[in-house]
């Protein structure tokens, strides 16, 4: 993942851990507060972050820290 | 109010095995089914068995017998076995949602003196982080360790694992407490309303009258344990009756959850309108290429049924909806549809058979037909809350001329069907999460660019509710987007995710009396773009 970092950020501030360090093979059950709900409150926060929209299409392959951030790199320049 | 007391069940035994009772110890009681979709089986033996164990590791160190231990994670095995162990040994159980903030968090572990806290690594540094603020917690029992990860974080695997499956519950009455769940108001910290033991007849004659279950039933209920649906019919109600209950682990996802309804071959499902709304708006779906005979009866609780999701159903699913009617006070279902009685598409139904309802003016006289009134319930019943935690006055004040008085408004129609009209209170019903605006205006004023605050809620096709929070900024900070992002996060990290404003709306100055309340009604209407009624009262117009 090119985005590892400043994923790391906003996974870091979405949660409100200063500690979190992030791992491609990551997932809801490894991360306090990723649930459904917050799922929401990360996408729109990666999509503020990085300037990049998601479809919903995409949104629905998204299972671990991994998934999202190869997204991210695809959209990026 | 309750004059007498007798010795009754321990509701943390549901799932044991007695003569000419429900269970039978090699039924299966519970099908989890991960998020992979892939599922394991517990008979009601071993549900027992893990409760016992449970029961013996709060004896061992210290936390039977009115302790109050706190569950505080995702649903899995362990609730269960936490949940039932908990009430065997006499303590009682406060059901938190898992994605509960700090500052949720402190609110209710604080009022209610929790000494002893179930649950997971991931949630310890959020735990650790509000420690000093709760003076009466003794132990942290982890549920994914297998080593002790301090002195008072104690590894609950190691426990169990040499803890007896049999344990002698404690001798209970009807009005020793059992649960506490903490519920929201317009102003003020939540308040923790107080379960008993006594609450069994009342939760399995609803179940039974409402749902008609039958002894081959797979029935899922698909709310959280931090909610009173989630232990009154997703733990307690199904295991009274014996019936075998399938529990999803992981999150909503309409494809995932419609696999596990087909693949499970779920007969009886109690679910949310805000799931049902989201499950039509998954077009992606084709829910007509399902097999999903086995489907009997689809209930929704939580915030009232649209008529457009009742049609979606008879559509979709070829089924009707049936909405169900009660809150975390009520305890049990009080007012519902259900099979046999014709559905009036946005009606909440008619009242259980045991339970008397009414619609009442502000002197407490009937309304008559039609009539929008206070929404009251003739007590006593079973399993209604016995107090607000600490606040004891608030709980008399909601009681009078032999009546309980919802908080919502209602009417009842020539035929004795009620009709949902609106909260009494600012109270915001999000996707059946009740959230205090209090509550969200407080932890946005937390942040340092954020001088005033103001939260509502309004209309949402998909969360009935949606929370909305005008903000006036600090001089020397700007309105950007990226400082709206902040207090969304803030809100849904000190509160829960659930909490998370969907609008943020900054402002010049947020409307208030000349004493200083908030007029969120002015808020409200200045969102929907309609007339804020009578201005006299405010301090400065805006």
């Amino acid at each position: 993942m090119k985005c590892q970092r400043a994923l790391n950020e906003v996974f870091q501030q979405v949660f409100a851990n200063p500690k979190l360090d992030i791992a491609p093979d990551m997932g809801p059950n490894d991360i306090d507060g990723w649930d459904s709900m917050a799922h929401v409150n990360l996408i729109a926060a990666v999509e503020l972050h990085f300037k990049v929209k998601f479809d919903k299409k995409e949104l629905r392959k998204i299972r671990t820290v991994g998934d999202l951030g190869q997204l991210v790199d695809s959209k990026l320049p | 109010m309750f004059p007498s007391s007798h010795v009754t069940m321990n509701l943390g035994d549901i799932c044991q095995a007695r003569v000419g009772g429900a269970i039978r110890a090699d039924a299966v009681g519970l099908r989890l089914v991960t998020a992979d979709l892939s599922a394991r089986d517990y008979t009601f033996d071993q549900i027992d068995g893990m409760a016992c164990q449970f029961a013996n590791v709060l004896r061992d160190i210290g936390q039977d017998r009115g302790k109050v231990v706190a569950i505080f994670m995702p649903k899995g095995i362990e609730v269960f076995a936490s949940f039932l162990g908990t009430l065997k040994a006499k303590s009682t159980v406060l059901s938190l949602f898992a994605n509960f903030g700090d500052l949720a968090l402190i609110d209710r572990l604080a009022d209610c003196g929790a000494s002893c806290v179930v649950t997971r690594r991931a949630s310890l540094a959020r735990l650790e982080r509000i420690r000093t603020s709760l003076p009466a917690l003794r132990v942290i029992l982890v549920i994914d360790s297998d080593a002790d990860l301090g002195q008072d974080v104690l590894s609950l695997p190691l426990r169990m694992g040499r803890a007896s499956t049999t344990f002698q519950s404690a001798r209970v009455d009807e009005e020793t407490p059992s649960l506490i769940h903490y519920t929201s108001g317009s102003t003020g910290k939540p308040k923790g309303v107080q379960h008993v033991h006594g609450a069994a007849p009342h939760i399995a004659h609803s179940m039974a009258e409402v749902m008609q279950l039958k002894g081959d039933d797979l029935y899922w209920c698909t709310a959280d344990h931090g909610w009173i649906t989630g232990t009154s019919y997703g733990i307690i109600g199904p295991w009274l009756h014996g019936i075998t209950q399938v529990q999803f682990t992981g999150g909503f996802d309409a494809d995932s959850w419609f696999r596990v309804l087909v693949e499970q071959k779920v007969s009886v499902w109690y679910t949310a309108p805000t799931a049902l709304r989201m499950l039509a708006r998954a077009d992606e779906v084709d829910y007509r290429s399902y097999d999903i005979s086995h489907l009997r009866s689809i209930f929704s609780v939580g915030e009232p049924l649209n008529p457009e999701i009742s049609r979606w159903g008879r559509e979709a699913l070829g089924r009707d909806i049936f909405d169900t009617w009660f809150q975390t006070e009520t305890g049990g279902i009080m007012i519902a549809n259900r099979p046999g009685l014709a559905i009036r598409p946005g009606s909440m139904g008619k009242p259980v058979s045991s339970i008397r309802a009414a619609i009442l003016d502000d002197q407490g006289t009937p309304c008559s037909t039609r009539t929008t009134g206070h929404l009251c319930l003739g007590y006593p019943w079973s399993s209604m809350f016995r107090d607000y935690l600490n606040r004891t006055d608030t709980y008399r004040a909601r009681f009078s001329q032999g009546f309980y008085d919802s908080g919502d408004l209602a009417y009842q129609d020539e035929d004795g069907y009620y009709w949902f009209a609106a909260r009494n209170d600012d109270v915001i019903n999000t996707s059946g999460h009740l959230v205090s605006p209090f509550e969200v205006e407080s932890a946005v004023l937390e942040l340092p660019e954020v001088a005033e605050s103001g939260a509502v809620g309004a209309p949402d096709p998909v969360l009935f509710e949606k929370i909305v929070v005008f903000v006036a900024l600090r001089r020397g900070f700007e309105a950007s987007d990226e400082l709206r992002m902040k207090i969304r996060l803030h809100v849904a990290n000190r509160l829960s995710a659930a909490a998370t404003p969907q609008e943020v709306i900054i402002v010049d100055r947020i409307p208030k009396n000349k004493s200083g309340k908030i007029l969120r009604r002015v808020l409200r209407a200045r969102y929907l773009g309609q007339d804020p009624g009578d201005l006299s009262t405010i301090e400065d117009q805006v």
